[in-house]
């Protein structure tokens, strides 16, 4: 049986860039822990993994994100 | 040369509003120079938020966003300023990409279909979209289509 294939979240949104600020949307792409999901897991296309990366990132700077949660 | 950024700051949730705009004021006159005597697009207060994990012993801060254009070269100065006030606890300054620069109106182009493209209007408003779009656009649907294919 063959898996149907993942489609990117962040282009079914129909989103150009994705927010940093948006903390509700990268909830989506982050773990329990607070680290990234790979792209195996969240099926994001490659640009798109690239910039939910550099959102993360930013979103964590202004404490929007967690850098991690411990004693999840 | 002007460019467009954003700033995220965050202050002590101590700051009372009319402070929070006194020292955002004191900031911003930094920014302005003869070319550019007005460098604030847009302010937008988000008030008190708790914050993902404490800073400086702060467990609150008060959010304000701004999007400003400005000649790089101000921007030392600006974040010197910045890191020397205390009541700033955290900033973050990026480049906007957020928003594509909006193409030379046409003339015979109304102004809803500005609103309609945001919301993504009726087919009609999108075929003419994808033809000003960028080749990025283009790009992304080529790469869904050929996956389509691959699975049929």
């Amino acid at each position: 049986m063959r898996r149907g294939k993942k489609t990117c979240p962040v282009c079914e949104m129909g989103v150009r860039v994705v927010d940093y600020k948006d903390d509700r949307t990268l909830q989506r792409f982050i773990t329990d822990r607070g680290k990234i999901l790979p792209r195996r897991l969240s099926g994001t296309c490659a640009r798109h993994q690239r910039q939910v990366g550099t959102a993360i990132k930013r979103a964590r700077h202004i404490a929007l994100l967690p850098f991690i949660r411990s004693g999840a | 040369m002007t460019r467009r950024y954003e700033i995220v700051y965050i202050f002590d949730s101590a700051n009372e509003e009319p402070q929070i705009e006194k020292h955002l004021d004191r900031f911003h006159a930094v920014l302005k120079s003869k070319e550019n005597p007005d460098p604030i697009r847009n302010a937008n207060h988000w008030g008190k938020r708790s914050l993902a994990y404490p800073i400086a012993g702060n467990e609150i801060g008060y959010y304000v966003v701004v999007q400003f254009s400005t000649d790089p070269t101000l921007l030392p100065e600006f974040e010197r300023l910045l890191k020397l006030e205390e009541a700033v606890i955290r900033h973050q300054i990026v480049l906007n990409e957020g928003e594509v620069p909006v193409p030379a109106p046409v003339p015979d182009a109304s102004d809803d279909r500005k609103g309609s493209d945001k919301e993504k209007g009726s087919d009609k408003e999108k075929g003419s979209d994808k033809e000003k779009g960028s080749g990025e656009d283009k790009g992304s649907d080529k790469e869904k289509d050929s996956d389509k294919e691959k699975e049929e």
